[in-house]
């Protein structure tokens, strides 16, 4: 709350040379609190409006009932009106005190005809006297509340008018010098990290700003700035599009002095083009011109749905393209899942504002589609870019890695490296116990130029003319070639481990062979 | 807002506004009655600024009068509500009604019964639209 400091001097003015107060300036210090307390009240009831702007005045129950009815229901003269029938029906309290029972029982039921039997459910009287009463609820209650809520309701809406008027369009220093709450507005969801603090700290403009400062300096900032903090920031960087684009529109104010909209009731920004984003819906509509009947198909998706579906869309349609008409004679076209809800659709993926040339269906009938369910259109895409993921994967799945150009090789160049072809592809699983048939092997044309060969190639040619280099043992294993990858046996050097002591074995035989002859 | 009072004045006024059930500390019959001479002279919408506590207070309910209560009955937030029909519901706390008003009365002339009448009005109202006053 504002208070005025510098006002304390009144008291050294208001003072005598007898230390007694002037009696001609006892009506100013009166009128001077009368003022404040005034101003202080005002204060007060604006804070009010604020915090109660959204509470729950009446139940659930109450606040159902037309407007102007339960304003009259609620005008204190009712207690006197409910006396006097009471008094001229000669009720007893218990009597007096079920009429505005009954009376709210039918508001609330808006049952307007109904008065005998709620009447008679809430106060058993005598038929006689049961009339009497409800002929003066009737006349003097009843009749005038019904003709109230016959009356359309309009005074909500006019409200609510008004208030959505009441917007303001004003630069942020403008909207912070006058309300001081939209500091405090969170803009982001998650918690952002302050250079002189250790601990993260709300999302809010203030900290937003103090952020921006400390990373950027205080001074005028251009839009390249401020991207590269938007962008490459380290709170920035995490945001995604809708939460950049609400900073970006704080940090422009706060450079270019642009304008904002700001509900000064509720005292916070207002985001028009992010929430309408998340909260308005486009009609996408994809015309098909090669479709008989010329149908046109409609969407309802909002735009942050699009920004998620239309990515793996246009992949697949680029796919689907390529494959159907770039590589017809190559590939053969690719089958998609059926679709419950698009049954005739297999062919078209619709995108925003796209027509596709796709060929038509013979299948394809001139029935009316109905809209598609959104979660049901993502999970279709997904499906289709499943599909071509899997067909790649078996395309792919009996092909050699390339191998890789050796470091500092001049000559060797991928355009040039051998091509590996496959004369026979195998059904059965390459990892067998039982021994694979020598026809599945794949074999490789080798080439003849050595520029030509591959790195592996060559390690094999070279390591081919070691072995022959090398002198044999006598049972025909080369004890060099045998190599040791790691202490950790493998299944496959088990088999080498084996052979080992096979070849040792049979050299101490062939040795005590030896000493037996020369014995 | 700016206002020509120092710190303390505008604490009093405050406290006065919001708190006046909080503003004589001594539990006596007197200083009930002078809470409820002061929540008597607010003006309806004054009596909203009331904090909700206080609507628990005999003597704040004491100062009401049948324009504050309707005023309060269509405007007053549920928690305001609450507070004063939890009052009205408790026959003690509805004995300390009488005895305040009682004591109000007796401050005029002898056979008064203004203040009486203005609590059992208020009171009446309160029981006919407790729909209104009970969430």
């Amino acid at each position: 709350m504002a208070t005025n400091f510098s006002n304390n001097n009144y008291r050294s003015n208001n003072i005598g040379p007898g230390g007694q107060p002037f009696i001609n300036n006892v009506e100013d210090e009166k009128k001077r609190l009368a003022d404040g307390y005034i101003a202080v009240v005002e204060e007060l009831k604006a804070r009010w409006n604020k915090d109660y702007a959204n509470a729950q005045i009446f139940p659930t129950a109450i606040a159902s009932i037309h407007p102007e009815v339960r304003d009259f229901l609620l005008s204190f003269s009712l207690v006197s009106v409910y006396d006097n029938i009471a008094k001229q029906a000669s009720l007893d309290v218990k009597g007096r005190n079920a009429l505005p029972q009954v009376v709210w029982k039918i508001a609330q039921e808006k049952n307007w005809n109904n008065l005998d039997q709620v009447l008679e459910s809430y106060l058993p009287l005598e038929h006689s006297l049961q009339i009497i009463v409800a002929e003066l609820l009737q006349k003097n209650i009843i009749s005038k509340a019904k003709m109230l809520a016959e009356k359309p309701v309009a005074r909500n809406i006019v409200q609510e008018k008004n208030i959505e008027k009441k917007l303001l369009q004003i630069s942020l220093a403008e909207a912070i010098e006058k309300y001081s709450e939209i500091q405090q507005q969170s803009i982001t969801t998650n918690q952002i990290k302050l250079r002189n603090s250790s601990l993260p700290v709300r999302p809010s403009i203030k900290n937003w700003i103090t952020d921006f400062h400390a990373s950027m300096g205080a001074s005028k900032h251009s839009p390249i700035d401020r991207g590269n903090f938007l962008f490459h920031g380290e709170n920035g960087k995490n945001l995604t599009s809708t939460e950049r684009q609400k900073v970006g529109m704080i940090l422009k104010s706060l450079d270019e002095k642009s304008l904002l909209t700001i509900d000064p009731v509720a005292q916070a920004v207002v985001f028009e083009g992010s929430q309408q984003s998340t909260v308005d819906k486009i009609n996408i509509e994809v015309p098909r011109e090669n479709i008989e009947n010329n149908q046109n198909f409609h969407f309802n998706v909002s735009e942050d749905e699009i920004s998620t579906i239309t990515a793996p869309v246009e992949d697949f349609v680029a796919r689907f393209q390529q494959k159907n008409f770039g590589q017809q004679t190559q590939v053969k076209r690719t089958t998609l899942p059926d679709i419950n809800l698009r049954p005739t659709q297999q062919d078209v993926v619709p995108t925003s504002g796209k027509v596709l040339n796709t060929p038509i269906n013979s299948n394809i009938k001139t029935q009316s589609i109905a809209p598609i369910n959104q979660s049901a259109l993502q999970q279709q895409v997904e499906k289709n870019t499943q599909a071509i993921k899997k067909e790649e994967k078996i395309d792919n799945f009996f092909q050699l890695p390339k191998s890789k150009p050796p470091i500092g090789s001049e000559d060797f160049h991928v355009a040039i490296a051998p091509v590996i072809k496959t004369n026979l592809i195998a059904e059965k699983p390459l990892i067998s116990k039982n021994p694979i048939p020598e026809k599945t092997i794949l074999k490789q044309e080798m080439p003849t130029d050595p520029n030509m060969m591959s790195d592996e190639l060559l390690y094999k040619m070279i390591q081919e003319k070691k072995i022959k280099q090398l002198p044999k043992s006598n049972n025909g294993y080369n004890m060099d070639t045998i190599i040791f990858s790691s202490a950790q046996q493998l299944p496959a050097e088990k088999d080498t481990k084996n052979i080992q002591n096979l070849a040792q074995q049979s050299s101490q035989i062939n040795q005590k062979n030896i000493v037996d002859l020369k014995h | 807002m700016n206002n020509n009072l120092t710190a303390l004045e505008e604490f009093d006024v405050q406290r006065k506004i919001e708190m006046p059930h909080l503003l004589h500390k001594a539990n006596s019959l007197i200083a009930k009655k002078n809470i409820a001479y002061v929540v008597l002279a607010k003006k309806e919408d004054e009596i909203l600024l009331i904090s909700p506590s206080g609507f628990g207070e005999a003597s704040v309910a004491t100062g009401l009068n049948e324009k504050d209560i309707e005023y309060f009955a269509r405007r007053a937030s549920r928690e305001h509500k609450e507070n004063l029909y939890s009052l009205i519901a408790n026959e003690l706390l509805i004995k300390n009604i009488w005895d305040i008003a009682k004591a109000m009365d007796e401050d005029f002339a002898e056979g008064s019964k203004n203040n009486q009448q203005r609590v059992k009005n208020v009171l009446r109202y309160i029981y006919d639209n407790q729909l209104v006053f009970h969430f």
